[in-house]
């Protein structure tokens, strides 16, 4: 019998070792900034040894399901902080990991190996088409006056701009077309200053996630591209201040724990000061958009003005962290710019019996405002290790009202004449959208997101000319969304991203299904071939209308069944890329068919006409990219072939035509060099020169009615293309402390340095006979300097 | 590596055609409406384009060009008449005849235009809803524009099972006119309402189309699509600078045909309590 007992008890301790030393474990845990205690997202976590990687969320949280080995070494790397090494074992299954990371000092970067990253402004992923910028090095890069997210985005392959404009053109695609989201909720208006600068405040922003295309069922909305923005939460453990200045704006911010450490709170404004400082900065950007000549008709005015202009942003974040499980923020977002573009001038008009001109006297009040703000509520909460949730609730308004008085006084004899119009335009855009994302890591292979949201979109524009014309069009629709998609690992070779969404859009009444899969395979350690096709719909659109001084003249609206339409995209990717540890090689090729869209033309003076022209596209094109990623000299070499062809049965005879943004070859080079505490950098880009329509001729168009038009002949719509375009910008950053906590860098950019005169636009007009053409110039040669601080 | 880059870019190349037309010179624009039973006096007529890259300064007329029309395996040259660009018949009473297809040539220096139309069926006007109206005098014409939905309308129904479209043009023929509405604005006295194209069978007049007392003549022009498109394309955008859509190939302008079906309505002084105003 003792015996018995003897070999029950040893087969059960027997068991019980087996059970737990064959069994595996799992750990999750959280990566946060050193300094501040910030979580930090899109962190990656390579297990060493193992062919295995996660990736941080938005929250800084992470999970490693099924170790199996008993002690396991986490590799840390981010582009802003130095790469940390932590050892676990089987001990840390029951703890919450804390790993924090130590942002790069530049003045410790001489005392780094060179085998240590430091410090890339932009990272590529190894998720096809997507990009990580670190927003705190961006000061590294020339800018006009401010250091610039969206003029940062585009100097990487596949994603153009132009100095007239912050808005992003993402492989083919237009600015709207890209699904802008920060801390949740939308952003419609990404510039200040008529689109010379990003409306995001670098020192707000924590990261940067760029999706080129391809990107997963998660996200939608949009047929191009989807730009993540994650704000900064603030500081938990000190106290910090502090601001920066240059020859535009300046800036300030306060980061400060709340709650025992358990939060934490910043807030930043900025402001620039070009209503009450007008630099030569101010004055370079104001001439190159402003055109105060007047000509037409029997007279001309040179009107005179002197433009008030500002614009400001604000952001705000409050982190709560009640408990190891549970984080609550809200974020707050305000952008406006203001212009009072008041102008007053004199004329004489002939007399048309003959004698001395009658003269005049016109002035024109113009102000115009327009900007955005938005705020959301998110709360993250990790129910277990294999389970994370996202609740956020957003709001977001887009707004754009401007007014246009003009009157006009002519004394012909002893009479006065006196006339006058009103002319007001606003635009508004309001979302309110409640999502729901959740993360299942249901095994080491498998991380299933499923989740939805539902938004209440609502635009209004409303025109009035003179009280002659008031049109309004108000339009709101419930956009319903869910996804679902599964990141699958297999062999630690393939990793799968198939996915599916599904919504249903009030205003069309009708249900989309938009399918997309993504693959990459890893052929060794470091070459990798990927690939991925989707599906994305669009169902608001920005109407584009050249009006350089009022902001832009763009309009937003909602699509319905009848125009815009809801404009469709495919977008089919492959790519290879060749990841070392101190260079990177990534080459991808991309075809999207674009259909459904719209064009705003006026094509019928008849009140019940169509106001859209409707056609298709095709947007085709390699981006490649050699980086060279560690060392005192760091830097890439982006170079993208690219065409981007429209067909709309109303325009060009029916065939198709480039689109506007159509650009075959782009070469971005950027170079960087930081020796002890300086940092020279420099940029230079190439562009082939944009299309253009060349007018040819005019003709008489008669109809049976009777009815003549003047018809401007063209030779073929965008048939003829602008002198390239190439700039060259040089930057030098020195980083110093004042005190210990009190640290500053300085630095000067050039832009344009060889003051090449880079044309924006070609008008035409035609005089006596003859045909006129006006080249308007980008800028030229402007340097500028800037100053940051920061008190801990 | 670089062997498969270039091998991209040479296929992409290879790719890379745009539909761009090479310049336009001796532009021929042809409006040409040929309408059934009726000679082509006045009806084809060719104007120049004015070339900027010539320095040309005006528009021209065309009278020099050969024109030949084609029909029923016969070809005809046309003869120009005058010097305001106008082609027709060497016979000035052939008409054109519904149903027929009709090709016209265009041959101006070296550069030969073509456009070919077929000439639709005879529509058929099935009813006016009123053959007879009333309208006050003495009311100003703001007054009815305002109130529009105040005056008397007239339906007029066709046959159109097959949604063909059609074009209304409305017009007194009376030969002394008596001006129906108060403050008329001078330039709406030699109105003659023409409407869009529609695909409609029952289209409605408004006594906004009606600007005096007496006999009407309503006529249904049935159009091709060409005729529909280029009026639904006229209106030239700054911002676009689409042009009207043609159907002359290396030429611009439209040559289509129309057939048409006539009916008659009277606007009438109607009796107020004040008596008949004269």
């Amino acid at each position: 019998m003792c015996k018995v007992k003897l070999i029950f008890i040893f087969t059960f301790i027997t068991g019980l070792f087996f059970t737990i030393y064959s069994s595996t474990y799992s750990i999750s845990g959280t990566v946060k900034d050193d300094q501040t205690g910030e979580e930090l997202p899109y962190i990656t976590i390579t297990v060493k040894g193992k062919d295995i990687k996660v990736t941080t969320n938005v929250d800084g949280h992470f999970s490693i399901l099924d170790i199996e080995e008993e002690t396991i070494t986490l590799e840390i790397k981010h582009p802003s902080y130095k790469t940390e090494e932590v050892t676990v074992d089987r001990s840390k299954a029951d703890e919450k990991l804390i790993v924090s990371l130590q942002s790069i000092d530049m003045q410790e970067l001489d005392k780094m190996t060179v085998r240590a990253t430091k410090g890339e402004v932009v990272k590529v992923s190894e998720n096809i088409s997507q990009v990580s910028l670190s927003p705190s090095l961006m000061e590294k890069l020339p800018s006009v006056g401010e250091a610039d997210i969206c003029r940062a985005l585009q100097l990487l392959p596949g994603i153009s701009g132009n100095e007239s404009s912050s808005g992003l053109y993402v492989r083919g695609g237009t600015p709207d077309q890209n699904l802008i989201l920060l801390d949740g909720f939308h952003i419609y208006h990404v510039d200040h200053f008529f689109g010379f600068y990003s409306a995001f405040n670098v020192h707000a922003i924590k990261d940067v996630q760029m999706y080129k295309g391809g990107y997963p069922a998660k996200y939608g909305g949009r047929n191009a591209s989807v730009v993540e923005l994650t704000g900064n939460s603030g500081n938990v453990q000190n106290f910090n201040f502090g601001g920066g200045a240059s020859f535009l704006s300046a800036d300030i911010f306060f980061d400060f724990p709340i709650l025992l450490d358990k939060g934490s709170v910043v807030i930043m404004a900025r402001r620039s000061y070009t209503d009450i400082l007008q630099s030569p900065l101010f004055e370079n950007i104001y001439d190159l958009l402003e055109d105060n000549t007047l000509e037409e008709g029997p007279f001309s005015v040179q009107m005179e003005s002197q433009p008030t202009f500002h614009f400001s942003d604000i952001n705000s974040k409050i982190a709560l962290r009640p408990n190891d499980k549970d984080i609550f923020t809200t974020s707050f977002y305000f952008s406006r710019d203001n212009l009072d573009n008041s102008c007053f001038g004199e004329f004489e008009i002939q007399n048309p019996f003959g004698g001395d001109p009658f003269p005049g006297k016109m002035s024109e009040e113009e102000l115009s405002k327009w900007g955005s703000w938005g705020c959301s509520g998110k709360w993250s909460r990790q129910w277990n290790k294999k389970f994370y949730t996202n609740l956020v609730t957003a709001f977001s308004d887009y707004f754009k009202d401007g007014r246009d008085s003009m009157n006009m006084v002519v004394q012909m004899g002893t009479i006065e004449r006196e006339m006058g119009f009103t002319l007001t335009e606003d635009n508004n855009v309001r979302d309110f959208t409640v999502r729901l994302d959740n993360i299942i890591h249901i095994n080491q292979q498998n991380d299933l997101e499923i989740g939805g949201e539902i938004c209440l979109l609502k635009t209004v524009y409303d025109l009035s000319v003179a009280g002659m014309m008031d049109t309004t069009i108000d339009e709101q629709a419930l956009l319903s969304s869910g996804y679902i998609q599964d990141k699958w690992v297999l062999a630690n070779r393939v990793t799968l991203l198939p996915g599916i969404r599904l919504s249903y859009f009030q205003e069309s009444h009708k249900f989309y299904v938009e399918p997309r899969a993504s693959a990459q395979i890893k052929i060794t350690d470091n070459i990798r071939l990927k690939s991925a096709w989707g599906i994305y719909n669009q169902f608001i659109n920005r109407v584009s209308r050249p009006d350089v001084l009022r902001g832009n003249g763009d309009f937003w609206l909602l699509s319905d069944t009848d125009n815009p339409l809801v404009s469709n995209a495919q977008h089919i990717i492959a790519g290879a890329s060749f990841d070392h540890q101190h260079f990177l090689i990534d080459i991808e090729g991309y075809y999207k068919i674009l259909s459904d869209l719209s064009i705003f033309s006026i094509i019928s003076p008849d009140i019940d006409s169509e106001f859209f022209l409707n056609g298709e596209g095709i947007a085709r094109g390699v981006d490649m990219m050699i980086q060279k990623k560690t060392g005192k000299y760091t830097g890439w070499i982006g170079y993208t072939l690219g065409q981007v062809e429209h067909t709309f049965p109303g325009m060009n005879r029916g065939k198709s035509f480039p689109a506007d943004h159509d650009i075959t070859h782009e070469i971005k080079f950027f170079n960087n060099f930081a020796i002890k505490n300086w940092d020279f950098s420099a940029t230079w880009v190439y562009g082939t020169g944009r299309p253009y329509t060349m007018p040819e001729g005019q003709y008489l168009n008669i109809l049976p009615n009777g009815s003549v038009d003047t018809i401007v002949h063209v030779s073929a719509m965008n048939g003829k293309r602008l002198p390239d375009y190439h700039r060259m910008d040089l930057s030098v950053t020195f980083k110093f402390d004042i005190q210990e906590k009190f640290k500053t860098s300085i630095g000067a950019s050039v832009f344009n340095v060889y003051n090449r005169k880079n044309i924006w636009k070609r008008e035409f007009d035609y005089v006596e006979g003859e045909l006129i053409q006006t080249d308007n110039i980008f800028m030229g040669l402007t340097p500028s300097l800037f100053l940051n601080f920061k008190f801990r | 590596m670089w062997k498969y880059i270039a091998l991209i870019y040479l296929v992409f190349l290879a790719c890379n055609e745009v539909g761009i037309d090479e310049s336009d010179k001796h532009n021929v624009v042809v409006t040409g409406y040929m309408y059934v039973n009726r000679p082509l006096t006045d009806n084809i007529r060719l104007t120049s384009m004015l070339s900027y890259s010539a320095g040309e300064t005006k528009i021209e007329n065309i009278n020099d060009a050969k024109v030949t029309i084609f029909y029923d395996d016969l070809s005809e040259e046309l003869v120009p008449q005058g010097t305001k660009g106008f082609y027709t018949f060497a016979d000035p009473n052939k008409k054109i005849e519904s149903g027929k297809t009709y090709k016209i040539e265009i041959d101006y220096y070296d550069k030969i235009a073509k456009a070919t139309t077929i000439v639709p069926e005879k529509p058929r006007i099935a009813s006016l809803s009123d053959t007879e109206i009333f309208i006050e005098d003495s009311i100003d014409f703001m007054e009815m524009m305002q109130n529009l939905n105040d005056y008397p309308k007239i339906k007029i129904k066709l046959d159109n099972n097959s949604a063909y479209y059609h074009y209304l043009l409305i017009e007194n023929i009376e030969t002394k006119k008596e001006v129906i509405w108060l403050n008329l604005p001078s330039g709406m006295r030699d109105y003659i309402y023409i409407s869009s194209p529609s695909q409609k069978s029952e289209l409605r007049l408004s006594s906004r189309h009606f600007m005096y007392y007496g006999k009407h003549q309503v006529i249904a022009f049935r159009v091709n699509k060409e005729y529909v498109d280029a009026y639904e394309s006229r209106y030239q955008s700054p911002s676009t600078l689409n042009e009207p859509v043609s159907n002359v190939d290396k030429g611009l302008g439209l040559f289509t045909s129309f057939d048409a079906d006539t009916a008659f309505f009277t606007v009438t002084r109607k009796t107020t309590d004040k008596g008949i105003n004269f």
